[in-house]
């Protein structure tokens, strides 16, 4: 093999390698510079950009002996070059025991400023971006916003919306500049505790900005074997037979496992058992993605090679590819023994009597409206890596039992999953979790891990099954396209008296969650609002396409698109004001939803509509104050022209401007009488550090952040002495799957009452040493002492808070007695020479919750969102940009403000790809998307300005006033995206995402209302 | 393995020579941001469907430059998307190229994807072609029996995806005049959000006036759209409507009208022949009316930010010793092996050669450059010496692989750096 010479990080390598290698598999897999991402493999994500020689380059697509002689920099060398060029690295001490600041300090200004801006969420796509903003700060440390943009525009975050990527990028700019980070601006919030709503970085973020952080891809066993997956070629086929034995043939090929090597269970599913591990047999392949064989082998290229030696003989069967069709009497049908054809679920809501609610009402206003298929494109593809018990690995040790590597969102349901399909009890697997890269709902069911536990059970050796993004796009289940039909009556003073809807949801192949999606979607189908009555009926298909299942707003985004269009027609058919409309009818507490449940509190709907009207005004004001300034040069002349509306239209040269507004809500947690709870364990340390211990997933959201700042609050520790372990099945209780928003309340409150529970042990201890009631210990950075204010309220008296030795402490009304305080290490080791545990595990249960149709709570909470968009309409092209997003989310408490503008602004930009760029193309069940590049998910170009404001109407039993927000920030974008541009262009868009063809076209025939969208047939 | 082999010759006559030997076996790879790709998917394949090898040019020395002489500008076929931002010489001289190269892709694919490779891709989506036609350019094309030969760009681009270029051809240079003060350019692109970032739709539009001033008639005129026929077109129409015009609206409606003419555009998924005629429409007229304006440059960076360290853009093909032997004239027949000065026989392959003075520890695997198994070091490059003539070699360096590891033991301070944390993961 041709020998390769390179410096990497400043260090020589001379090695062997064959021809066809790229640089990016060299750095990863040969030299383990495993913060070298592969997204895509195809040059369209920048997760793989280092720097050949200063320049940088997607190292996916950079034949690994162009690299000759070069200079090679990767994210783990960038601190260490910054530090040698930096006149003060002599008088650096790095501590070994990680003060954080220290830490930061060391490094380059790039990685400082991702991780005190929240830049890093996921962290996947983070080296790309550093290494890819390194040669613009280079060349020019003070940036323009368009520079930034210019630079970055081909590198893609899924999960931070850009936003704060930007903002790190100037800080770094200028650090670089003046030796100074500015610190990052944070939308207001109320007054933080100690650790509970303050803007912390995440724990993980030195990490991640340093290539440190292992995802599951960057995890290496001795004598690992990889496997490739062969997957169905047709949307519906049977089986005949699969010839496997010249794959079988090649050297170094292992074993090519099928359907009849599945020792347990043939399927495998969330809520039901309907997905076959492999298909065949009495299971036909039903979408393009079904798996039929796995090739184990040597190597990862060998294995796909050996994909294609593999003769499958299939009987096409006739396949149906849309849930109207999928319902006639004559569709095929896909799982012939379920009751009802292909129906996986006809959800109903009834809610008083509509037709009387329509013979009321002044307008009615009936529409069809249509979303498209979407993709999750977490950055980093689906990995698992199955290691058989009794494995001894050099790095990670001994292996008791099956143990799966996998970020995954539901580690027990893995567990529970891979027991039952390889007949073994529950307690013979274990899940361990990695770092993950992005989720979204679309790591929630099963992906790799059967078939890796399963490999590593038939070879005796560790397999690893790495997604190409060509088989992620393929494969993984999907948001559910719809067609939802709704009609909306309201009274001429603005009351809806009723709302009648029919939603049909393409499910796909199978079940995955979608009967759950579909339901969310029909109770949210009347939107945030109080309406007469309602008649709602869903229908949830099976078709032959892809699995649709959970995906970051779980329904409700597809019906907030219908809702939310129908609520802005239907006021300007009354002439009313889109947001006095929404306001006569938002809900608000003492509202009776349409499923019969009574809001009792934490409603921040109100505020969020007034917060976001008040920032269009003021946007019109200085529009106008600016206008008045220029002459009306601009050729937008509004000067002293009386404001007729917040959502006129705005015309400067070839564009038109205008502004539109949706609201939304989505549910936290299951709901719907499914029991829901979480686990937590701490365990407290004689070296005075705490764990907490969930099997939630972390995949971005920052949760892991939120647990340790519940359970630092409770305990009065230093939050850097709180680690949390999340993840997995042996050391970790399990938390529940982490979906539906609900870890923060969930698990947030696990946290909190297990820290709480240990805070009362240990209260009981310390205050036995000093022979108080142990109700006046007190907890605070790391000491435990006697609050004597409390003490002498205890003890009825009334001048004790006086006493000269006492000090007040900062942010703390508690004060401290000198004489009478241990630390908290102290307080562990009195409690464990007690003989009590420093261990314990606290299961939280939230509120109970009842099924649709029996009226009552069908949530525990719900959280609140009001969008607004200014659009640009480009009238000569159709072009849609979306200038500016001012939101305001009611979250109940903002646990970490930081994150949670990271959560907002993410599925906010989401959102903006969901209404204008994203489509996952199926064309007679086959896939037309078939790579990330045709897969537009929006870039850095596509970030508005945007405004955000937190509303904190809190919960009573969310930890300390919070419920969910990881969807709702992507919901109500996507209509007042569409509102907008009606506003600004006359032009309803019924059908995402919006066709900037059709949109022109329609504007040129003066046609008031769109249903085509990109990707549809063209129109003769 | 994604290619089948890998060559990384140091002159050109030496890539003819392997462009020769292999014909359709073989690619030649410039920036390798789309070849490499075409032959993991199957689209570029040898014609028994097996995948080609690959022939790397970068590593020539002198082709990777802009060079103006006598009014005409000339483009070596390793020049980059980014080179031609940067060059002062195509920002005023030919205005329309350094706008199209400025919205190519990403700063990961400006730096290495060149403009001989945009041609030769022959897309009619592909940015550089629309100015470059505009511009008239012409391709030269070079190959080791016939020699050279040069022709119009429009000659040389046949069909859709297809060019003039013989299996042992390279395209060497590309040339056009250079623009006067008399004249002006703009490129405009419209892309769709949606699907591949490639144009939707894209003109580029190049004039010459009387005079220099704003409102004088033109002599000439030249429009060419992108993505809406199976070839870049020119609208031949539109041009000599506006010879002898200055322009007003209306004279800008009328040749953004003639325009369209010249589009044959097809419906596909990213957009309806519709929407790419009326586009034509509107991006001739937009063009237009920044020439009229004199407002081209608008918007356009004063500085473009190259995002390329201080290598100027350029690849190094220079090896780690640098230099060759002074005097190599003189002893011709000299090479310097594993630090050795040593007489090379000719007329053979280096391999032959270096086994015949007594380097048996080259080994020979498959002779046909497939097996690496002769693999040396020539000049601080990999080579295959059993595919480089060895009259290459004489006055290089050349290490073979006994040698190389010897060179790759670690340095005292890279060790240090290893130690003090340089590396993280290594």
């Amino acid at each position: 093999m041709p020998m390769l010479t390179m410096t990497v990080n400043g260090v020589q390598h001379t090695l062997d390698v064959p021809a066809g290698r790229f640089l990016a598999e060299v750095l990863r897999y040969d030299l383990k510079l495993t913060g070298v991402k592969i997204g895509c493999n195809e040059a369209e994500c920048g997760a793989c950009t280092v720097l050949v020689n200063g320049r940088s380059v997607d190292s996916c697509i950079f034949p690994a002996l162009k690299a000759q002689g070069a200079e090679v920099l990767t994210i783990e060398g960038l601190a260490a070059a910054w530090r040698t060029r930096q006149p003060s690295s002599a008088n650096l001490h790095l501590h070994e025991n990680g003060d954080q600041e220290t830490e930061l300090e060391a490094l380059h200004p790039l990685q400082e400023a991702f991780v005190r801006y929240g830049a890093t969420q996921c962290g996947f796509c983070t080296p790309g971006f550093i290494m890819q903003a390194k040669t613009l700060l280079d060349a020019n440390p003070n940036p323009s916003d368009e520079e930034i943009k210019h630079c970055l525009k081909d590198t893609y975050c899924r999960c931070t919306g850009y936003v704060s990527i930007i903002n790190a990028v100037k800080a770094a700019g200028e650090k670089m500049r003046t030796g100074q980070m500015p610190e990052p601006s944070l939308p207001e919030h109320v007054e933080p505790l100690h650790y509970v709503g303050q803007p912390l970085p995440r724990p993980d973020a030195i990490d991640k900005v340093t290539g440190r952080a292992l995802y599951a891809d960057d995890y290496w066993f001795e004598g690992m074997l990889y496997g490739a997956t062969l997957r169905s070629e047709h949307p519906h086929a049977r089986i005949l037979s699969i010839d496997a034995s010249a794959a079988e043939a090649l050297p170094g090929v292992w074993c090519v496992l099928t359907q009849k090597d599945v020792p347990g269970a043939l399927c495998h599913g969330l809520v039901e058992a309907d997905w076959p591990v492999f298909a065949g047999g009495d299971y036909p392949a039903r979408y393009v993605g079904d798996p039929i064989a796995l090739v184990v082998a040597e190597t990862d290229e060998l294995a796909h090679d050996a994909l294609k030696r593999i003769r499958v003989e299939y009987e096409v069967l006739p396949a149906v590819t849309d849930p109207v069709t999928a319902r006639r009497p004559d569709a095929p049908v896909l799982h012939p023994d379920r009751p009802d054809g292909n129906l996986l679920k006809h959800i109903k809501v009834r809610h008083g009597d509509v037709e009387a609610g329509f013979a009321a009402a002044d307008v009615i206003v009936e529409r069809t409206y249509r979303t498209p298929m979407t993709e999750h494109a977490f950055l980093e593809p689906e990995c698992s890596i199955g290691v058989p018990a009794g494995w001894n690995d050099p790095r990670f040790g001994y292996h008791d039992k099956l143990t799966v590597y996998v970020g995954s969102q539901i580690p027990y349901a893995d567990r529970d999953q891979v027991a039952r399909c390889l007949g073994l009890p529950k307690e013979a697997v274990r899940i361990k979790g990695t770092v993950m890269g992005g989720g979204f709902g679309g790591k929630e069911d099963i992906a790799g891990q059967i078939h890796a536990a399963l490999a590593a059970q038939v070879t005796g050796r560790p397999v690893k099954i790495l997604y190409t993004r060509e088989e992620s796009l393929r494969f993984h289940p999907k948001r559910h396209p719809t067609i939802i039909r709704i009609k909306t009556g309201a009274k001429r003073d603005g009351t809806i008296t009723a709302v009648e809807a029919e939603l049909y949801g393409d499910s796909g192949a199978y079940a995955s969650l979608g009967e759950k999606v579909m339901t969310r979607a029909t109770t949210h189908a009347t939107g945030p609002y109080i309406v007469g009555s309602a008649k709602i009926d869903c229908y949830a298909m099976y078709t032959n396409n892809a699995p649709c299942g959970a995906f970051r707003g779980f329904g409700v985004t597809q019906s907030a698109f219908a809702v939310e269009s129908n609520m802005d027609i239907v006021a300007e058919a009354l002439g009313m004001d889109p947001i006095e409309f929404r306001r006569k009818n938002a809900m608000r507490v003492g509202a009776v939803t349409a499923t019969g449940q009574v809001l009792r509190e934490s409603v921040g709907l109100l505020t969020c509509l007034e917060k976001v009207e008040t920032a269009i005004r003021e946007w019109w004001r200085e529009r106008e104050q600016e206008s008045g300034r220029t002459g009306g040069q601009d050729g937008a002349s509004i000067s002293g022209r009386h404001l007729s509306s917040l959502f006129a239209p705005l015309r400067i040269s070839n564009k038109i401007y205008a502004w539109g507004v949706a609201a939304g809500y989505k549910n936290t947690g299951l709901g719907g009488g499914a029991p829901d709870k979480s686990e937590a364990e701490i365990e407290v340390f004689p070296n005075g550090r705490a764990e907490i211990r969930t099997s939630s997933a972390e995949m971005g959201q920052n949760l892991i952040g939120v647990l340790a700042a519940c359970t630092a609050e409770e305990l009065g520790l230093p939050i850097r002495n709180v680690s949390v372990l999340v993840m997995d099945t042996d050391l970790t209780p399990d938390g529940g799957p982490t979906t539906a928003s609900r870890q923060t309340y969930l698990s947030g409150n696990a946290a909190r009452l297990a820290a709480r529970a240990m805070r009362e042990r240990l209260q009981g201890v310390v205050a036995e040493k000093f022979d108080v009631p142990p109700e006046v210990i007190a907890f605070h950075e790391g000491l435990a002492y006697v609050d004597e204010a409390r003490l002498a309220a205890v003890r009825g008296e009334t001048q004790g808070a006086q006493n000269g030795s006492q000090h007040p402490l900062q942010g703390s009304t508690a004060t401290l007695s000198r004489s009478r305080s241990i630390s908290f290490a102290e307080a562990v080791k009195l409690l464990i020479e007690e003989g009590r545990s420093p261990k314990l595990r606290y299961e939280y249960w939230a509120p109970k919750t009842q099924p649709l149709g029996t009226g009552g709570d069908m949530h525990f909470a719900f959280s609140y969102a009001v969008h607004a968009a200014l659009v640009s309409v480009d009238t000569t092209t159709g072009e849609v940009t979306v200038e500016r997003v001012v939101s305001a989310h009611d979250v109940g408490r903002a646990i970490n403000p930081l994150s949670l503008l990271g959560q907002i602004e993410g599925g906010i930009v989401m959102g903006i790809g969901n209404a204008l760029t994203e489509h996952y193309i199926v064309e007679n069940g086959v896939p037309w998307t078939q790579h990330l590049g045709q897969y537009k998910m929006p870039g850095i170009k596509h970030t508005p300005q945007m405004c955000n404001f937190i509303v904190e109407d809190p919960t009573a039993e969310g930890p300390y006033g919070a419920k969910g927000v990881g969807e709702i920030s992507s919901i109500p974008i996507s209509p007042a995206i569409t509102n907008a541009i009606y506003n600004a262009v006359g032009v309803r868009c019924l059908a995402l995402p919006v066709d900037q063809d059709a949109l022109l076209l329609a504007m040129k025939r003066g046609e008031r209302e769109l249903d085509r969208r990109w990707g549809d047939p063209p129109i003769r | 393995m994604t290619y089948a082999f890998y060559h990384s010759p140091n002159t050109l006559e030496e890539a003819l020579y392997l462009k020769a030997k292999y014909g359709e076996d073989a690619r030649a790879l410039a920036g390798a941001t789309d070849l490499l790709l075409e032959i993991e998917r199957g689209v570029r394949q040898r014609p028994d469907g097996s995948p080609p090898g690959v022939i790397d040019l970068t590593r020539i020395p002198g082709l990777a430059s802009i060079v103006e002489s006598n009014d005409v500008i000339q483009l070596g076929p390793l020049v980059t998307h980014n080179q031609c931002v940067a060059s002062p010489t195509i920002v005023e001289k030919a205005f329309p190229l350094a706008r199209a190269c400025w919205e190519v892709g990403a700063p990961q694919i400006r730096n290495r994807a060149t403009v001989v490779g945009n041609v030769i891709t022959a897309s009619p989506a592909n940015d550089t072609i629309a100015p470059l036609l505009a511009l008239d350019a012409r391709i030269t094309v070079r190959s080791l029996e016939r020699g050279e030969r040069t022709l119009p760009l429009d000659a040389f681009i046949i069909g859709f995806r297809k060019v003039d270029l013989a299996p042992d051809e390279l395209v060497t240079a590309i040339s056009f005049p250079a623009l006067n003060e008399r004249c002006d350019g703009v490129f405009i692109k419209l892309g769709l959000r949606r699907a591949q970032a490639i144009s939707v739709v894209n003109v580029a539009v190049v004039v010459e006036r009387e005079t220099p001033a704003l409102d004088a008639p033109f002599i000439r005129a030249s429009i060419a759209l992108g993505a809406v026929a199976p070839v870049v077109v020119r609208a031949s129409a539109a041009e000599s409507f506006l010879v002898g015009k200055s322009l007003d609206e209306e004279t800008i409606a009328e040749a953004a009208r003639l325009a369209v003419q010249a589009a044959s555009p097809i419906d596909d998924i990213r957009s309806s022949a519709e929407y790419r005629r009326a586009m034509v429409e509107a991006l001739t007229a937009r063009a237009l009316r920044q020439i009229a304006a004199g407002e081209t440059r608008a918007g356009w960076p004063e500085q473009p930010v190259m995002l390329w360290g201080d290598t100027g853009g350029v690849w190094p093909v220079t090896r780690r010793s640098g230099k060759r032997s002074e005097g190599a004239e003189a002893n011709e027949r000299m090479a310097i092996v594993n630090g050795c000065s040593v007489a090379l026989p000719g007329g053979m392959t280096l391999l032959d050669s270096l086994r015949a003075v007594g380097f048996v520890g080259v080994k020979e695997g498959c002779a046909e450059g497939e097996c690496g198994a002769c693999t040396v070091s020539l000049d601080g490059m990999a080579v295959m010496a059993c595919m480089v003539p060895a009259e290459r070699a004489w006055g290089g360096e050349i290490l073979t692989v006994e040698g190389l590891a010897a060179c790759g033991r670690l340095h005292p301070v890279q060790q240090a750096f290893i130690e003090s944390g340089g590396v993280q993961c290594g």
